[in-house]
């Protein structure tokens, strides 16, 4: 594996291409976001907002965020999932329409970082829901969670035409 | 006054990022420390020093891996930097990609053992 983990080093024109077509096939033309915090310490709601300000400017590669899951293509979850919060994550999930891709941001949300020995600590977000992509970091960086969706978008398409 | 600034901020040109397009340009304007990475082996069997100062048992060696056996486990890392400032031998160093997002856990655990690289 190279130190670009798979990814070509410049997202040439063609790529591009190839990806407004496959948000077009199957989110049509823009792909909305709902970010739920099952326990973190705001951190990740940082950088996450990041990705709407006029630097990384999100909305240019046609991605919302929205503020109910009915509307939503893209479950972000951050923070570490705690025994409040596990029930809501799950009703969250079910209101959303398909197809439907989780993302898990920060290593709380992985692995649980150094809350991975708390009592009220349920467990990664993938001992709950299939996670489509993994975000490292921490905090993980606007451009983490920006390859991290890129990914789980094309992972996705490749599943689907095996 | 507002006409200076209005003039001064259009001759400046853009500031949003083109990223994921010119990815390499991009990543390169920012010195940020995301993730660390394994450069090389360890050759002190003996030193415990990198699995004893991290906080989140990202890092662990032992019987289990083997002797002189690194394990990293990217995902549970909160990016601390204590091994970078710890390691003698500068195994780890601070990864060049700060884009760093898989779609599989595993993938995120690199392994080490006796100078042959086993990374993913």
């Amino acid at each position: 594996m190279t130190a670009d983990h798979g990814i070509p080093a410049d997202w040439d024109e063609l790529e591009e291409q190839g990806m407004s077509a496959r948000l077009a096939r199957y989110f049509g033309h823009s792909l909305h976001i709902r970010h739920i915090d099952v326990g973190s310490c705001n951190a990740c709601e940082s950088e996450v907002l990041a990705l709407s300000n006029p630097y990384y400017n999100f909305h240019r590669l046609g991605l919302f965020f929205t503020h109910s899951p009915r509307h939503a293509d893209v479950l972000l979850v951050t923070g570490a999932l705690t025994q409040a919060m596990a029930p809501v994550l799950r009703e969250t999930y079910d209101a959303m329409p398909r197809p439907r891709l989780v993302l898990a941001a920060g290593v709380c949300a992985l692995h649980g970082g150094v809350f991975a020995n708390s009592s009220r600590f349920v467990g990664p977000v993938d001992s709950v829901l299939p996670v489509d992509a993994y975000i490292p970091g921490c905090p993980p960086n606007p451009y983490a969670l920006l390859q991290g969706l890129l990914k789980a978008i094309r992972s996705r398409e490749e599943v689907k035409s095996s | 006054m507002r006409a200076e600034w209005l003039l001064a901020g259009l001759a400046s040109g853009r500031v949003t990022t083109t990223y994921p397009r010119q990815r390499k340009q991009e990543l390169s304007r920012h010195r940020w420390n995301s993730v660390p990475t394994m450069n090389g082996p360890c050759s002190d069997t003996a030193c415990r020093g990198c699995s004893e100062v991290c906080p989140t048992e990202a890092i662990t060696r032992g019987e289990a891996y083997g002797n002189a056996a690194l394990r990293l486990d990217v995902g549970a890392c909160i990016a601390c930097g204590r091994c970078v400032d710890r390691c003698p031998e500068g195994v780890f160093s601070w990864a060049e990609a700060i884009d760093r997002a898989e779609v599989g856990k595993e993938l995120l655990i690199s392994t080490m053992e006796g100078g042959a690289d086993h990374d993913g």
